[in-house]
Order: structure tokens, then C-alpha cells, then sequence
């Protein structure tokens, strides 16, 4: 087991010793130093949840792989990966009416080395939060993501409510879209 | 018997209102393309070996159709898939491909089928600029785009026609009658090269109309159209089904009607890529909707810059995101009230 364990570390760390420099495909292909972070914010009387998009650029894709795969097997377990969900989600903030809400991991995919050694591999994770909605009138939403903001993309939207009494009444993003506070109108309109 | 007649006017006036309805106006029937798709379709089957047509003639239902993608191959596509419905033109020999190519050129302008294979040429300059190594998972270039057919061809019941590879996913649902081509992704990398002698930009005219439409508002209007955030990506793209996001930016109500024009002439590029008269139609249909559509942008407005854009209307939503540069571009064209053809019933 462990030899095993050492020849696949072995093999990635050939791969990435060939990947300081990633070859001039890969570097065309897509964006290689960012780290594109997508989130979209669905509202419910119930709650929220979140949904995030995590796509690493090529140049910083090997290093991210090995934060999360600390075992070196070559692929990301579930305890990786929730591991690593609970990294991400300790950099969230999300409140309503000032009332911080916690939030939990309630699906994620990861893809694989490969993948992520394109360019082309995104990590999903979805979050959800119980909020109390249920009082008609206007309610303020905030969330910040503050995810490796050394190398971090950000996009930050509301998505339409599926129910026809909560309305977005507007949406307030700071520049870089790392936070955004929403306002939510329940009933009436 | 004046009553009843006038009785009998009053109804038809109102049924005759009742069958214009302004928010979803019924695309023209356009029988000539979706008659022509249905023998294009035979005849590439026809080109096929038993093995190949259980590849590239598949359910239609979905699970299928929503397995696209803006990712090369050899990626997990955002369905879950590891791979693109259909058949892939580089396990097609020359006829094959030929009759593959004039499927797909079958619902489309002839404008419409030149972006498209130009947006594939680029990805060929992308991988032949690349010396990708032969045994790499993930994979660039012409032989790499995929054509299925998801259901079984006909002039009455919806089935569906889908050619895509990296930057490319050409979803048109023919629904015996007409034909839809949301949702659907356009994109290059790169954004100029170099074909025949000829320079070619696949997405040239979105840019150069977009920038044309947005430096063309007034102050207030400009003002208005920006977003006071950085933009650098799509919200909306493959997986994202059933999802739209709060109208943001200038409201076109408030456009001139040069600038209006200039508009619906922009999404014109997404919508035309479908044959003229079921872009007629649509166009039209957008066009009812103008005063409830909204125009946003993020980043400089000098044609050249990095720039996001996006059209929202009750039955249009466009993006187009520079991917890090001006050289990669994304695009994603919806129609949220009737993305892959669902109000035929399918």
C-alpha cells in the first residue's frame, strides 16, 4: 500500500516537475494563473443556497490538486474532499438581517488531476443555509467570499426566485465581486 | 340580427388580439429548413455503419440533450458526461463528414454554418499552434467536434440536432414546424487567425456591433449600461438549465431607435446563426419584447478592450465574457421560455 502510495506520488511529481513550465498547449488553452470562482445565490422563504464554481488556471491548478488530495494517492476522497469544502466554506460569510448564517456542504464534484492540469476542471460545491424568510417585507442578504483572494476571479449573482412572493429587489456588489448584498422582498410588491 | 353581428365582430376581433400576443410571439412556421434537416439527417445515417448510427442517432429526452458543452474533449463535461453525444468527425471518413457537415449546415444561415466552421478552424489553429502530445487526455481540433441527432428525424415531432466541441455547441431542436437553437454556445480561441489568405474573426461582428452599440448611448444611458463591477466571466453557462439571473444594467425602453436597432442587430448574430426565416421570426419576436430588455456591460468601452456584455429579455439571454483576454472568447445564447424547444411539449 504504501509503495503504491510512493510510485503514484512519484508519477505526479514527474508530471508536475513537467508542469512548472506547462507546455505551450495547455498555456494557450486557458487563463493560468487565476482562480475563477462562480456563485450563484438561490433564495427561498426556507433558506439559501449557494451554488460555487471553483475553476483553477493551469499555473496553479498541480499545486491546488496536491492541497487537496493530501493523501497523494492521485485521486480526491470523499474526506478530501469535504475537507477541503470546509476550507472554502470558512472563507464565506452569508447573513440575513445582520443574523450570520452557517453553511453546509450539501453536494460537490471534483475533477480529476488531469483535468485540472488543463484548465478545463471546475470544482463544484453546492451550500445550503436555513434563514427564516418567512416575515413579509424587505430583507438584506450579504455574503462575502474571501477564497484565495490572492488568485481569486470572482462573479457573484442572484438567481430569479422560483417562487413568485420573493422578489430581488436589487443587488449591490463591491468591485472585484467578492461580496454582494442583496435585497430581498417577501410578499408584497 | 345587428346585435348578433356585431356580437360575431367583437369575437373575432378578440380572437383575432388573443392570437398576437406581444411576450412569445409563435415563430413563422419554416418548413423548407426543417424539411431539409429531416433528409439531411436520413442521408447521414444513411453514410453510416450499424456501430456508428447506435453512436450518433440517440434518444431524445432530458438526460441527452442537455449533454454539451464549451470544454474540449476528454474533459467531464458540466452534464457528468466524460464525452459529447454523437459520433466525432475524425471517426468519419470524407463522406461521412460531408454529409455530417450538410446536417448541420441544414437548419442554419449560410452565414450562421461559416461561424460555425470557423469557430472549429480556430480550434484547429489552437491545436496546431500547441504540438499537443499525441497520447494527451484532453484535445483540441476538427476532428474533435461531434454530431448527433437526439430522437428520430421528422417534419412533426421535436427531435434534435447537436454539433459541438470545444468553443462550440450547436443545439437546434427542430419541432415540426420550426426550429430553436437555445441554448446553445458560441466561442473561440483564437479570436483572429489567419485561413485561405483570409483573415478571419469567428465572433468579429458581435464584438465590433457591441462596442458599435455601446459607445453610441449617451452619457446617462452609458452610465446606466455599465456595471459598477468587474465582469470577467459568464453566469449562465452548460448545467445551468432552468436559471436565469435579475435583469441588470440600461433598460432598452430607454433606447433610441438607432440604438434599438443597433441592438436587436447585435443579437441578430446569435439568432441568425438559424436559417433567415426562422431568424425572421425570432427577431421579431425579440424585437416585441425590447421594452423589457436590458442591456448590460463591464470594462472599457474602446473597441479592443476586455469587455463583458449581456442582453436580457423576457425570451433572450445573451453573454459574452472575454476568457482573460481579448484572444478567448465565451458566449451563451438562452431563451429562458424556451430552452431545447419545450414549449412544443417535449
Amino acid at each position: 500500500m504504501i509503495l503504491r502510495q510512493i510510485a503514484i506520488a512519484a508519477v505526479l511529481v514527474v508530471a508536475v516537475a513537467g508542469e512548472v513550465a506547462p507546455e505551450p498547449w495547455r498555456r494557450r488553452a486557458h487563463v493560468l494563473d487565476d482562480y475563477v470562482q462562480v456563485s450563484r445565490i438561490d433564495v427561498r422563504r426556507d433558506g439559501v443556497t449557494i451554488d460555487l464554481e471553483l475553476t483553477p488556471g493551469i499555473e496553479i491548478a498541480q499545486p491546488l490538486f496536491f492541497q487537496i488530495n493530501t493523501d497523494r494517492d492521485g485521486k480526491i476522497s470523499d474526506r478530501e474532499a469535504r475537507a477541503y469544502a470546509k476550507q472554502v466554506i470558512d472563507d464565506l460569510s452569508l447573513s440575513v438581517d445582520d443574523r450570520p448564517l452557517a453553511l453546509t456542504l450539501a453536494q460537490s464534484s471534483y475533477p480529476s488531476f488531469d483535468e485540472l492540469r488543463s484548465g478545463a476542471g471546475t470544482i463544484r460545491l453546492r451550500l445550503s443555509s436555513t434563514a427564516d424568510l418567512s416575515r413579509s417585507g424587505t430583507h438584506q442578504l450579504f455574503y462575502r467570499n474571501r477564497h484565495r483572494l490572492d488568485r481569486g476571479i470572482y462573479a457573484v449573482n442572484a438567481l430569479v426566485p422560483a417562487s413568485p412572493e420573493i422578489r430581488i429587489a436589487g443587488q449591490h456588489r463591491d468591485q472585484l465581486q467578492r461580496e454582494i448584498r442583496i435585497d430581498v422582498l417577501i410578499g408584497g410588491r | 340580427m345587428r346585435l348578433q353581428r356585431r356580437r360575431l365582430i367583437l369575437v373575432v376581433i378578440v380572437l383575432v388580439m388573443l392570437s398576437v400576443s406581444p411576450r412569445a410571439q409563435k415563430p413563422a412556421a419554416s418548413s423548407s429548413s426543417v424539411a431539409k434537416a429531416v433528409a439531411a439527417a436520413n442521408a447521414f445515417l444513411a453514410t453510416l455503419s450499424d456501430a456508428q448510427r447506435a453512436k450518433a442517432r440517440l434518444d431524445f429526452n432530458e438526460k441527452t440533450r442537455v449533454n454539451w458543452s464549451n470544454l474540449p474533449t476528454g474533459s467531464t463535461l458540466q452534464s457528468g458526461a466524460t464525452e459529447r453525444n454523437g459520433i466525432k468527425l475524425g471517426d468519419l471518413n470524407a463522406a461521412q463528414q460531408e454529409a455530417a457537415l450538410a446536417l448541420v449546415a441544414a437548419p442554419l444561415s449560410a452565414s450562421g454554418f461559416k461561424k460555425v466552421m470557423h469557430i472549429v478552424a480556430a480550434d484547429q489553429v489552437l491545436e496546431d499552434r500547441a504540438n499537443r502530445p499525441a497520447g494527451s487526455r484532453i484535445r483540441f481540433g476538427r476532428s474533435e467536434y461531434y454530431v448527433a441527432i437526439l430522437g428520430a428525424p421528422s417534419t412533426s415531432s421535436p427531435w434534435m440536432i447537436q454539433f459541438g466541441g470545444h468553443h462550440l455547441a450547436i443545439n437546434v431542436t427542430v419541432t415540426g414546424g420550426t426550429n430553436v437553437l437555445t441554448p446553445s454556445h458560441t466561442g473561440t480561441q483564437p479570436a483572429t487567425f489567419t485561413l485561405d489568405g483570409q483573415t478571419i474573426r469567428p465572433l468579429g461582428n458581435e464584438n465590433d456591433k457591441a462596442f458599435a452599440l455601446v459607445n453610441s448611448l449617451d452619457e446617462t444611458l452609458r452610465k446606466q449600461a455599465v456595471l459598477g463591477y468587474d465582469v470577467r466571466t459568464t453566469v449562465l453557462g452548460p448545467g445551468l438549465d432552468g436559471k436565469t439571473i435579475q435583469p441588470e444594467g440600461a433598460r432598452v425602453s430607454g433606447f433610441s431607435a438607432d440604438q434599438k436597432a443597433k441592438l436587436v442587430d447585435l443579437v441578430g448574430e446569435w439568432i441568425g446563426i438559424l436559417s433567415d426565416e426562422t431568424a425572421a421570426a425570432k427577431l421579431a419576436d425579440v424585437k416585441a419584447n425590447l421594452g423589457e430588455t436590458w442591456f448590460a456591460w463591464s470594462g472599457a468601452t474602446t473597441n479592443g478592450s476586455s469587455a463583458y456584455f449581456r442582453v436580457q429579455g423576457p425570451t433572450v439571454l445573451i453573454e459574452y465574457a472575454p476568457q482573460g483576454s481579448t484572444d478567448h472568447i465565451h458566449t451563451f445564447y438562452r431563451d429562458p421560455t424556451n430552452d431545447y424547444g419545450v414549449k412544443a411539449g417535449r
